[in-house]
């Protein structure tokens, strides 16, 4: 494999400021500093994090995000396991969020007395996070008046 | 200071009953109803007894459901003084088009 | 008016609780409209995939500072996905390209210099340069172009035009070419018509679904909503899910089928051998408007053409010939229930239920597919094989009866497709092989005749091969990353990108591996930073306007490309005799040529308003001093409404902006649900019943093709095969997902799904880190032994999004002969512990 390149950009850069150029920031791809032609580096071991209160949202209609873990959780066709704590009739016992008033309506805005079948795969929206911090800083800002928890 | 707005669904028989229920809880304003819905609004200074509150309109007589659609978090110093100056909107276009949509009942 | 703080959120309260509960308060009305005003919400076609949700983007003093579903669309009413809810991030990621980066040293240009800023004056001039260089040296066929499905419709028509037109090359491809190419190769081959007979509204009509190589619970979750709709309210219907391994949608199944790699092939004729034998196909359906053909076997596997596979090949090319009703018959008898079973490993209950479905002419069958399909081999083959099915039994081209082949970008139909940036086609289904289909064009571009070349370009394969043989010399990615993304990075990729005789552009908003291969980076302008327009996988047509700026001197791609023709006149790059043919083209630039025809310029400035009044930007508008995104698309819709192959007509430019889309053929104003049949497609007149216009005499080719194996198959050595793919969280290569925090924390790195026993084996556990080695390349891999896919013994599955292992090092570069696609899903792997 060649690595003669980029390894050499990276040399070039130190000598470069030397040079007195106008020099942009290193630029790098979500592979950081490793060059694309080298072996991948060991993929960093991250944990789910561990059950806590609500995560604030940075705008109403974000869906929330899962403060606990969901391993071993199975949704199918015959078995919801959010539902076992999330549903209106289990929220209060199980001391969970209650799905969001919005989850019963059909695709024709029809009121239903149950979660709404299209809405059924919870994990298509809501998902759990690892302990880690952002690949890259984003600066998305959110609005104080509509951020939410 | 928080202040949530909330969209109270009232059984069709009864909706004056719960708004009388409503306008009694200390910090709870109704703002108007149709249709059985009330447009609540709960202000309280600590936003866990806040969402409390709402939580209970769920238990009271007569209410079908709530859905939180508003909140505003704020330490109460920033609150005073300051004024915003808002301007006579009164040609504003009407509410039905996607560019004045407003964020539909979110989740509690 | 004066308010205080406290009232002032009040009000805020209050306005945004009545509009949610379509309440009205008087008096408070109108401080209440102030306050809904503070975001600006206007509607914009989701960034991900070919789904093509609509979405809300609120903005507010120059920012999106929220989206959400759209409730107005018919394709998602107010859903979006993970991704969706999270489009108003992707513009925000810290490192944004804001200026153009040149490879140089001591101030000059060094292929292996380091990245430094330029202004675009200088980058278009080094660039320009290296262009005209090719151009002159070694002709037309060194220059060329890698776009995109995720390209705006006009971005891609134009070009289309500076390629094909402009510098007469047609080493014009799309990324589209890796996902949608075998699907084009099965429509134009079976119907004569690119793009699905059938719509979304499909999915509520079905009785039963068959998935063939489609995840729609990861890659199509909307969709996959509608479908789960369905299934859990409507009395009787059925889900069948076949694919290499089990994933999400498994959890919705009720026939569920791991097949072995390749096996499709056979699964699908066993399907029609079945119809067959059970009497079952409608015979007046099959005698009004079916052709049986045969296609040549044994036609290799798109490797270079020293490789051995490829000497060893007997036939060749799709040209097809007819056979009898008999013959075909005759051809699908060997994939009997007990054959087909032990060669694709599916038990025979199974199989038999699915054949069922099919073949009972009172259930709606509708059958998705994406990549499991489109990256074989056998792509154009086996997307054909599941047309057979349909069309033995009549099933096609009404509400629930549907062979629906999804896409993965959210424009790989409307653009690449529709406008044709392929490297063999042009405009609406126009082919550049054609002269007819040449003639046409250069008329709608008022160009001498014999501008466009009329031998295909190079495709997405090929391309790279001739960047590292050296015959591809100037060279621009634009709207991808196909670094990232092409096969087998270490033999085909890298090298052509790092070759001392190439300049290669790369065009992103973001730093990708693309663009860190390359010689100058260009800073782009992404989604609602311009006025755009995509086309979804049901043939809708859907516009946004440019909500906000693109941050510092990032440029559309669309400004780029006609910014860059001005660079260029018309004798640099035209021989004589072709300016001979139409002398007032003599000493004009390209742009004046191909942009300021009179027809593409034809649309002067104006203000941007939607209907509530909100004035919104149009940069390029600014720039180029006339509409220019209407011109380009109001000059492309000539070849639909007017061009040689009917029902490809658009609707006009402005409608777009009021509507959440419209399905094409778009005539008088009206879209089309279902294409081909009476009562739904204006095409088909009163009494013709189907009509498959797309093919001279009406009628659809059912195709018969064998089963034939993969090209590199698990050994002793490289004892797995490899399936590579998606995951719900990222789309794409990744490069805007995860730049979104809250995205790329819910999947963070691409792991290894393996079957327990496969990693006991080897010594492994879940967590460990595992190297995965092909005779291309290795990487390194968590071990995924309970992840949400389950791949069978024998087979692993890894995710591409991840940039820091890229699984392409390790991919095969084989691909369908006929469509040029790659197979992504198959090649042979050995996995070890480090």
């Amino acid at each position: 494999m060649k690595r003669s390149t980029l390894i050499g950009t990276v040399m070039m850069l130190s000598l470069g400021l030397l040079a007195n150029q106008a020099l942009a920031e290193q630029v790098h791809s979500l592979r950081g500093d490793n060059p694309l032609d080298a072996q991948s580096k060991e993929p960093k071991s991250m944990k789910w994090q561990d059950d806590r209160d609500p995560i604030s949202r940075d705008y109403v209609q974000q869906p929330p995000l899962t403060p606990h873990k969901t391993k071993g959780y199975k949704i199918n066709k015959n078995f919801n396991k959010c539902l076992t704590c999330h549903s209106w009739a289990n929220y209060k016992e199980a001391g969970a969020t209650k799905i969001s008033q919005t989850h019963f309506s059909d695709r024709e805005n029809n009121v239903l007395a149950n979660i709404a079948p299209r809405r059924y795969f919870c994990d298509q929206c809501h998902v759990p996070q690892v302990n880690a911090p952002p690949l890259v800083e984003n600066t998305f800002n959110p609005l104080q008046t509509i951020k939410r928890h | 200071m928080n202040i949530s707005g909330v969209i109270v669904y009232a059984a069709p028989d009864q909706a004056d009953k719960v708004e009388r229920n409503l306008v009694a809880i200390d910090g709870v304003e109704v703002h108007a109803a149709e249709d059985s819905k009330l447009v609540v609004t709960v202000e309280h200074k600590n936003i866990n007894a806040l969402a409390d509150r709402v939580m209970k309109f769920q238990d009271m007589a007569g209410v079908m459901s709530v859905a939180m659609v508003y909140q505003h978090n704020e330490d109460l110093e920033t609150l005073s003084g300051d004024e915003v100056l808002v301007e006579d909107t009164s040609s504003c276009a009407t509410t039905n088009n996607c560019n004045d949509y407003t964020p539909e009942g979110a989740p509690l | 008016m004066k308010l205080s703080r406290r009232d002032f959120i009040k009000t805020n309260a209050i306005a945004a609780t009545a509009a949610a509960a379509g309440i009205t308060i008087p008096g408070i009305n109108t401080a209440m409209a102030k306050a809904n005003n503070k975001i600006r919400w206007d509607k914009a076609a989701c960034r991900f995939c070919g789904t093509g949700c609509s979405v809300l983007v609120g903005t507010k003093d120059g920012r999106v500072v929220a989206t959400q579903g759209d409730p107005e669309s018919p394709v998602n009413r107010g859903l979006n996905c993970i991704k969706g809810y999270f489009l108003s991030k992707i513009m925000y990621g810290k490192d944004r390209l804001t200026k153009p980066l040149l490879r140089m040293t001591n101030g000059k240009y060094d292929k292996n210099g380091e990245f430094t800023e330029v202004s675009w004056d200088q980058a278009f001039d080094i660039m320009a340069d290296k262009f005209k260089t090719a151009l002159k040296n070694k002709g037309p066929t060194s220059v060329g172009m890698f776009g995109s499905g995720q390209w705006t419709i006009w971005e891609g028509y134009a070009a289309s035009k500076l390629l094909k037109a402009g510098f007469r090359s047609n080493n014009l491809d799309p990324n589209a070419r890796h996902c949608m190419a075998s699907a084009v190769g099965a429509f134009m081959r079976g119907f004569g018509s690119d793009e699905p007979m059938g719509c979304y509204d499909d999915l509520e009509h079905a009785d039963a679904f068959v998935l063939w190589g489609a995840n729609m619970a990861e890659m199509h979750p909307i969709l996959w909503s509608r479908l789960t709709d369905t299934r859990l309210t409507k009395e009787g219907s059925e889900v069948h899910v076949l694919s290499t391994f089990k994933n999400r949608c498994f959890d919705l199944s009720d026939n569920s089928m791991v097949f072995t790699p390749q096996t499709d092939l056979a699964i699908a004729n066993y399907i029609a051998h079945y119809i067959i034998e059970t009497k079952s196909y409608n015979k007046k359906f099959i005698a009004d408007n079916v052709n049986f053909n045969k296609t040549p076997t044994d036609i290799g596997y798109g490797l270079r053409p020293e490789h051995p596979l490829e000497k060893k090949k007997t036939g060749k090319g799709g040209k097809l010939s007819k056979i009898s009703f008999e013959e075909y018959k005759k051809s699908v008898a060997k994939y009997d229930l007990e054959y087909t079973s032990k060669l694709s490993g599916v038990p025979e209950e199974k199989l038999l239920k699915l054949a069922k479905v099919y073949a009972d002419p009172k259930k709606k069958v509708t059958s998705f597919w994406t990549m499991g399909f489109n990256q074989h081999t056998r792509g154009v083959w086996v997307n054909g094989l599941v047309y057979n099915i349909h069309l033995l039994m009549g099933k096609i081209s009404e509400p629930g009866n549907s062979p629906f082949s999804l896409t993965g970008q959210p424009s790989a139909c409307g653009t690449a497709r529709e406008v044709g940036t392929f490297a063999h086609r042009l405009p609406a289904d126009l082919v550049v092989k054609k002269k007819a289909h040449r003639d046409f064009s250069e008329k709608v571009w008022k160009l001498p005749e014999g501008t466009i070349p009329p031998k295909p370009g190079y495709h997405a394969v090929l391309q790279n091969r001739m960047l590292k043989d050296g015959k591809l010399n100037a060279y621009w990615v634009m709207c991808n990353n196909n670094v990232q993304a092409a096969p087998n990075f270490n033999e085909e990729t890298y090298p052509g990108y790092r070759n001392p005789e190439n300049f290669i552009v790369v065009s992103d908003p973001y730093p990708t591996v693309t663009a860190i291969a390359a010689d100058l980076i260009l800073p782009a302008a992404m989604w609602v930073e311009k006025e755009g327009g995509y086309g979804n996988a049901e043939r809708r047509t859907q516009f946004w306007r440019q909500q906000v700026k693109a941050p510092g001197e990032a440029k559309s791609d669309l400004w780029q490309l006609v910014e860059f023709s001005k660079r260029f006149k018309v004798e640099e790059v035209w021989p004589a005799d072709l300016i001979a043919k139409k002398p007032e083209v003599k000493g004009k630039t390209l742009y004046e040529i191909l942009f300021k025809n009179g027809q593409v310029n034809k649309y002067p400035k104006q203000k941007i308003t939607d209907s509530a009044g909100n004035q919104y930007s149009n940069d390029e508008m600014d720039d180029f001093g006339f509409y220019i995104q209407k011109g380009l698309f109001e000059e492309y819709r000539i070849f639909g409404t007017k061009g040689p192959k009917i029902g490809h007509d658009l609707g006009d430019y402005d409608t777009y902006h009021k509507l959440r889309g419209l399905r094409w053929p778009v005539v008088n104003g009206k879209e089309t649900l279902w294409r081909y049949r009476e009562g739904y497609d204006p095409f088909v007149k009163k009494g013709e019943g189907v009509k498959f216009y797309g093919k001279k005499d009406g009628k659809a080719n059912i195709i018969f093709a064998p089963f034939e194996p993969a090209p590199e198959m698990p050994d002793k050595e490289y004892d797995l095969w490899l399936s590579t793919g998606r995951v719900l969280e990222h789309w794409h290569s990744g490069s805007m997902t995860r730049r979104v925090p809250e995205l790329y924390k819910a999947f963070p790195d691409a792991v290894l799904f393996i079957h327990p026993n496969d990693a006991r084996k080897r010594g492994l556990r879940r967590g460990m880190t595992a190297k995965v080695t092909s005779r291309r390349g290795d990487i390194l891999l968590r071990v995924e032994t309970r992840g949400r896919n389950r791949p069978p013994e024998g087979l692993i599955f890894v995710p591409w999004f991840d940039a820091g292992r890229l699984i392409n090092k390790l991919t095969l570069d084989a691909t369908d002969p006929l469509s040029k696609e790659t197979d992504y899903k198959k090649c042979a792997v050995k996995v070890e512990k480090v």
